[in-house]
């Protein structure tokens, strides 16, 4: 296999990308001197893949929601051992998790290395499902849904997006609903392992204490290569509208919990980088701690400590998220408000902008600091198109202008929403 | 592993530091431990949210924050939490380390400075806390422990505890009752600030890769002249054991009841300590776990229920979300499955893979900056100077006797219940 080496000079740190034949990415990342590797199997595939077929294939169709997740969940059995008994054997911890986007199967190990990482190449290439095995899964997951529906936070964050899109996937439940997947079946879950854990869709990324010719030799002993496939999408038809301008649901909670969202242009690869560090260097100048919106509400009690926000992004959907807890969330909608069309007309002080770009540097070198974090970002980049430390570049080539640029066309209160979870006990 | 160096500052104040180039960033915390009190818990809660907030000659906290950007985003914490029977107050600083800064300008000894000042110079009015600055920080205060309900898991283990230890420090809030902080006020707070600085044992901790010779001189001089007033505190008393079963349900608007199931363990032997965290581990630490493979895979009534041993104290939790008709199916299996570990029906597998496991977690100690430091100073809390890899040996040295042995001194004492509120 041929690889490059990808380097950076401040970090004084690099990483080796290769491609196989088979179409998968490579990324290896050794940090000298760490006790563990972290190594993750990703594939592009998360909760919005649900219309899709392969260029091999005429027709689009069109699966249960959750259905992603409930795979991931379904790879970790095998006709012989288990993934779980297989890593027990090694001492590694494995784990998986489903997101919008992409599914990963990981572990994390501080002795053997070469037969975990075997282990996880062996696991996710070689599906098993039967209708008693799915039939059982959908008892576990239907208490992980159950669980999620008694979270605050996961409430009013899913409700925000049901908000702010029409259309498009992202809106639902990751893991589906209990309806949903009782639609599951085990020919449904082959159809999409087929199509979407085909290697061509597919990254391997290790970070962490390992020797890259022993990762070499493991990975070229151990892939199933076959057909090369390409996924398509089908298109989503996404209006620049949003759905509703205000939600609000009822739990079991204190204070009101409420999350402000902004629906934004979609962007994708090194676009939507920039437009995700530069928006959150224009909201750290706007909301951060050190403004002066934060600490008038704070003194106000509209807001507490809980207080956050986030450019939430990905394939086809691009939104800022503001969220917390409030007696009085819709005087916060408000604030919010005002304070963006204050910043829209008197523009931000070049103080402000350098202060918070250097801040946001900080926190991106903090990024490399342990083996778990590198693992994940270069697997996130990867599927975006990017390269790992291309972050630190966009910081440093970011300018005020582009700053001014996204505060003008951006953040815009007719294409906002609020989400509400007011407590129910009361 | 990085070493850990420990040196004496003054009566009951240390500073301990773990050098490690690997890290790019350094992370500083002064923690505060105190025996937890029913009286005194809320206001030195209360302490932590002032003193994060800046200091005096950064009073302002929005002001505070733009200081905190200009040096690369460091990031200024404080956290209050439960260790055995004692309250631990911590106030942390972290920021990247000089070798990164974009024109090599060294910031590491800024933050020890700051760390050093907003806990010893706070913003004071006429020697006090600011009364508006405390009725804010009142407020934040009371949603936080109100917020608690939020998260039903979590609520419902520290309930567990509550109900299990109810005349023991352990059973209360870390962060004390609402009604108590409602009392408080700029003197009272004042007060306990310098009642603290006298009389709690302090434990600096620096986890980086700084030069901690200057992070050390700091911190001596910013403390030469507190006056100190110390006695030490056992971190833990042994468990009151009850002798029966209490059962306690509560009802709130949920879709899955939680169920949390206390046990006493006990032990006052350090080495039955190890046998109970192998036995947590083969019980329902891991996915091969009894708990995991019995509850979830092969009933499949739970998406997680995971046993948790607390050594302070020497009990151990079980808790799982579970339907509210499946409960009692859940409860049996649970108490069935820690029979079958008394009965001695555990293979050696069951163990080497348990054994592995434990191994993996204590290795990965070593990996971030932030594990390092709270593994440290949970063994200084102890007393205790083991290292990681030392622990895997006592944890390798355990037979499968002792885990039965542990095994059959395991009482349940507790089971709370958060379940949904009956149809009408």
């Amino acid at each position: 296999m041929d690889g490059k080496i990808i380097r950076n000079e401040k970090l004084n740190e690099q990483y080796y990308e290769y491609k196989h034949e088979s179409g998968l990415e490579i990324l290896l990342y050794p940090m000298k001197g760490y006790s563990s590797s972290y190594a993750l199997f990703g594939t592009k595939y998360g909760s919005i893949d649900t219309a899709f077929k392969t260029d091999k294939e005429d027709d689009f169709v069109t699966v249960p929601e959750g259905i992603a997740h409930f795979l991931e969940h379904k790879l970790f059995e095998s006709e012989e051992l288990d993934a779980f008994e297989l890593f027990a054997k090694t001492g590694a911890s494995a784990n998986a998790y489903t997101s919008f986007e992409k599914t990963c199967y990981l572990f994390s190990t501080t002795d053997n290395f070469g037969e975990s990482l075997k282990n996880l190449l062996d696991f996710v290439q070689s599906p098993y499902f039967t209708e008693k095995t799915v039939q059982k899964e959908q008892g576990i997951i239907a208490q992980e849904i159950r669980m999620y529906d008694d979270s605050p936070g996961w409430l009013v964050f899913f409700n925000l997006l049901k908000a702010l899109y029409v259309n498009h996937p992202v809106k639902v439940d990751i893991a589906g609903t209990v309806e949903s997947i009782a639609k599951i079946n085990a020919d449904l879950l082959y159809r999409c392992y087929n199509t979407f854990y085909n290697l061509n869709n597919m990254v391997l990324a290790i970070a962490g204490n390992f020797k890259v010719d022993e990762a070499l030799s493991v990975i070229e002993n151990n892939l199933k290569t076959k057909e090369k496939l390409t996924v398509k999408a089908k298109s989503i038809d996404e209006p620049d509208d949003i759905s509703t301008p205000r939600i609000s649901a009822a739990l079991s909670v204190s204070t009101p919990l409420f999350s402000i969202g902004y629906k934004e242009k979609s962007l994708s690869g090194y676009d939507m980088l920039k437009a995700e560090l530069t928006y959150e260097v224009l909201l750290d100048i706007m909301f951060g701690k050190g403004s002066a919106f934060y600490k008038n509400l704070y003194e106000k009690g509209l807001i507490n400590q809980t207080f956050d926000f986030e450019v939430f992004c990905g394939r086809d959907y691009f939104s800022v998220i503001l969220d917390g807890e409030s007696k009085d969330p819709d005087k916060v909608y408000e604030s919010v408000n005002e304070c963006i069309a204050y910043f829209k007309q008197n523009g931000v002080a070049k103080e402000d902008f350098v202060r918070s770009k250097k801040s946001l540097y900080g926190r991106l070198v903090k990024g490399f600091n342990n083996v778990e974090n590198v693992a994940n970002n270069l697997v996130n980049f990867n599927f975006w198109g990017v390269g790992i430390y291309d972050n630190i570049d966009v910081v440093e080539k970011m300018e005020l202008e582009d700053v001014l640029s996204l505060l003008q066309n951006g953040l815009r209160k007719e294409k906002s929403a609020l989400s509400i979870v007011f407590p129910s006990d009361k | 592993m990085s070493e850990l160096k420990r040196n004496k500052l003054l009566d009951g104040i240390y500073f301990n530091c773990v050098f490690d180039d690997r890290f790019k960033t350094n992370r500083i915390a002064v923690n505060m431990i105190t025996r937890l009190d029913k009286k005194d818990a809320s206001q030195n809660a209360l302490l932590s949210y002032l003193l994060v907030k800046g200091y005096d000659k950064y009073p302002d906290f929005a002001e505070f924050n733009r200081y905190l950007d200009e040096l690369y985003g460091a990031v200024v914490y404080s956290d209050i939490y439960k260790a055995g029977d004692c309250q631990v107050i911590s106030l942390g600083i972290s920021g990247i380390d000089d070798r990164f800064t974009l024109e090599n300008e060294g910031i590491t000894k800024t933050l020890c400075e700051i760390l050093s000042k907003m806990l010893l110079s706070p913003a004071l009015e006429g020697g006090k806390f600011r009364e508006s600055e405390v009725e804010l920080e009142k407020n934040t205060l009371i949603d936080t422990i109100n917020a608690q309900i939020n998260d039903k898991r979590s609520f419902a283990l520290n309930k567990a505890s509550e109900i299990m230890c109810e005349s023991e420090p352990f059973g209360l809030n870390e962060c004390g009752e609402i009604q108590s902080v409602k009392a408080l006020d700029a003197q009272s707070v004042t007060k306990a600030y310098y009642d603290l600085l006298e009389s709690a044992r302090i434990e600096i901790m620096f986890v980086g890769s700084g030069d901690c010779k200057v992070a050390e001189e700091i911190f001596k001089s910013a403390f030469s002249n507190v006056k100190r007033n110390f006695k030490k505190e056992t971190l833990a008393d042994i468990h009151i054991e009850k002798g029966e079963i209490k059962e306690v349900t509560e009802r709130f608007d949920v879709a899955q009841s939680k169920m949390v199931l206390g046990f006493a363990c006990e032990n006052k032997d350090e080495k039955v300590d190890f046998a109970l965290s192998l036995l947590c581990a083969v019980y329902g630490g891991t996915p091969m776990s009894k708990l995991f493979l019995n509850v979830r895979e092969k009933l499949s009534l739970c998406y997680y229920c995971a046993a948790r041993y607390n050594k302070t104290k020497s009990l151990m939790f079980v808790d799982c979300g579970v339907e509210s008709e499946n409960i009692l199916k859940a409860k049996e299996e649970i108490l069935r499955q820690l029979d079958e570990i008394k009965n001695g029906n555990i293979t050696d597998e069951e163990i080497k893979n348990a054994v592995m496991s434990l191994e993996n977690a204590y290795r990965t100690i070593n990996d971030s900056n932030s594990s390092v430091m709270r593994y440290y100073f949970m063994q200084i809390l102890s007393d205790k100077d083991y290292t990681p890899e030392q622990q895997i040996e006592f944890i390798k040295n355990v037979t499968k006797e002792d885990i039965v042995k542990a095994a059959n001194r395991i009482k349940l004492e507790t089971v709370y219940l958060l379940t949904g509120k009956e149809e009408a």
